[in-house]
């Protein structure tokens, strides 16, 4: 008898493969953005004739757009919208009389696919990078790294499954997620490492969980988090542990509410 | 051609109301809807204050000059996902299009015009309000803002009619052009900045691939006299000649058309 998890992670692995050269392309492209924004921090860069700004210098930039680049795969969860298509179209009936939770059919949807992202687009746009750049990673690094990325994937994900689990009240929570994504990126570090906000409003933005996602990891990789590694991850693992309470309070309220629309 | 056109006109404003009926039928995300789209250009203004405040900035452009195009490059991303470009690779694949064309409407009026998003109207808003409160600290006067945007509304429509080639092309080559979706985000990020500090091989890039600095680095380079009127009008011709040459390689692409099946 064949494992019904097993099953559905080989069809969403081959659902997301269907398109191979959009797949290709779409990922290829998704990197340009970090160029983008390495362009515009080189002009600033030579137009102030600073090497370093805030204590950052434009390689460890560089190297940061690249490494936050590479993390987009697999930090942009779908979970929200697969919860918001299955209550919404009412598809999430006939998941709930499978023998499989549905809860696992949403994160098993999802994982396979962020797996192929991390394996044949991130780890080799971070292997690039560790050649190219000529950076030194310890061993204490190396973990720190594997850890600040294993949180951020955790979080990102907790994140969307709160999203996605309001739509049981809101039906369409498209906006709720962009707003998300949105607020993630900007205060996340997305569009300029925390590093160069105010000392007051980065401090505060490291008691939120948005840095977790974008800028501890990318931070430890290229360096610009050089101290207090394991007091920042431990901070990352409590938001792990306060998120996941939160999805499991919020999807326990709306299974009780769950009213099925079918639109 | 006018009956055409006010026959496309007629069919949108009725695309719109009903669109706006959907949009609105959820009203508490319809709210949150506007609020995110209203508050999305603050991406491109937290990037540039953050810029400006720890640096000298961007060499021969002030904050607020650069602010210009930051509204200029939000208008325009508002006005390309109003027009639903980002859906057309999912319509063409999932046999949307079949139906469309089965109407008595043109299908490249079809593809644009009958599925308005209207919570981009909120981007263009916001895009507008950055560029208003930065045209009065540089105290534009009226004539430049209107040139502004006559270039960058012609800009917009070449890039919205090169885009529709785009996802058609890759639509008959792969049976994709999702990827076409991040190429309109990635432009969005650069036309938010001079596109003359990507070096001149981006910058033809951004002109002639990716026309996205036809509607904003353009206008609001020669508004503040760092682009020459020659330029000025060679690019407007380039712009006026995209958009014809554009709308007949989408018509003949569409002789390529087959269906995606649903």
């Amino acid at each position: 008898m064949s494992n019904p998890y097993l099953a559905v992670l080989k069809i969403n692995i081959k659902g997301a493969t269907a398109y191979k050269v959009d797949f290709a392309l779409y990922t290829l492209f998704n990197m340009l953005k970090s160029l983008i924004l390495i362009f515009v921090f080189y002009a600033v860069y030579q137009f102030s004739n600073v090497s370093t700004l805030n204590g950052i210098t434009f390689s460890s930039i560089m190297i940061y757009f690249f490494v936050i680049g590479s993390m987009d795969y697999i930090t942009g969860s779908a979970i929200a919208m697969t919860l918001q298509a299955d209550i919404k179209e009412g598809s999430i009936t006939n998941s709930l009389i499978r023998p499989i939770s549905y809860i696992s059919i949403v994160f098993l949807s999802t994982i396979p696919i962020d797996l192929l992202l991390f394996i044949f687009t991130t780890i080799p746009i971070l292997v690039l990078i560790y050649l190219i750049a000529g950076i030194h990673l310890s061993g204490f690094i190396i973990i720190a790294f594997a850890i600040g990325i294993l949180i951020a994937y955790i979080i990102s994900n907790l994140l969307s499954f709160i999203v996605g689990s309001l739509s049981i009240y809101f039906v369409d929570i498209q906006g709720m997620l962009e707003g998300t994504i949105w607020i993630t990126e900007i205060l996340g570090g997305g569009i300029v490492p925390i590093m160069l906000f105010p000392k007051i409003i980065s401090s505060v933005l490291m008691l939120t969980p948005f840095p977790f996602i974008i800028f501890v990891p990318a931070g430890i990789f290229t360096g610009i988090i050089n101290a207090n590694i394991i007091n920042i991850l431990i901070v990352g693992i409590v938001w792990v542990i306060i998120l996941a309470l939160i999805s499991k309070i919020v999807w326990k309220r709306v299974s009780k509410n769950m009213n099925v629309v079918g639109v | 051609m006018f009956g055409e056109i006010k026959k496309d006109i007629k069919m949108h404003i009725k695309s719109l109301k009903y669109a706006w009926m959907s949009f609105t039928v959820y009203r508490t995300q319809a709210v949150i809807w506007a609020l995110v789209f209203l508050l999305s250009s603050i991406t491109g203004l937290v990037t540039i204050s953050v810029i400006y405040s720890v640096s000298n900035g961007i060499n021969g452009w002030n904050y607020y000059q650069v602010l210009i195009l930051a509204g200029l490059s939000n208008m325009m991303i508002g006005i390309v996902l109003y027009f639903g470009l980002t859906r057309i690779p999912l319509t063409l694949r999932n046999g949307i299009f079949d139906k469309m064309l089965v109407k008595p409407y043109n299908p490249i009026s079809m593809l644009l015009l009958s599925e308005p998003k209207v919570v981009n109207i909120m981007s263009i808003i916001s895009g507008f309000g950055i560029f208003a409160v930065s045209a009065y600290f540089l105290n534009l006067g009226l004539i430049s803002i209107l040139v502004m945007l006559l270039i960058f509304f012609i800009g917009v429509a070449a890039l919205i009619i090169f885009m529709l080639t785009m996802y058609l092309l890759f639509y008959v080559l792969i049976k994709g052009g999702k990827w076409l979706n991040s190429l309109i985000y990635i432009g969005n990020t650069a036309s938010t900045y001079p596109l003359n500090i990507f070096g001149t091989t981006m910058m033809v890039l951004f002109t002639i691939g990716l026309p996205i600095g036809l509607a904003t680095y353009y206008p609001a380079g020669f508004v503040f006299g760092k682009i020459p009127e020659e330029t000025i009008l060679i690019v407007i011709a380039f712009e006026m000649i995209s958009i014809v040459v554009y709308y007949k390689l989408s018509e003949w692409l569409l002789t390529k058309y087959t269906s995606g099946g649903g």
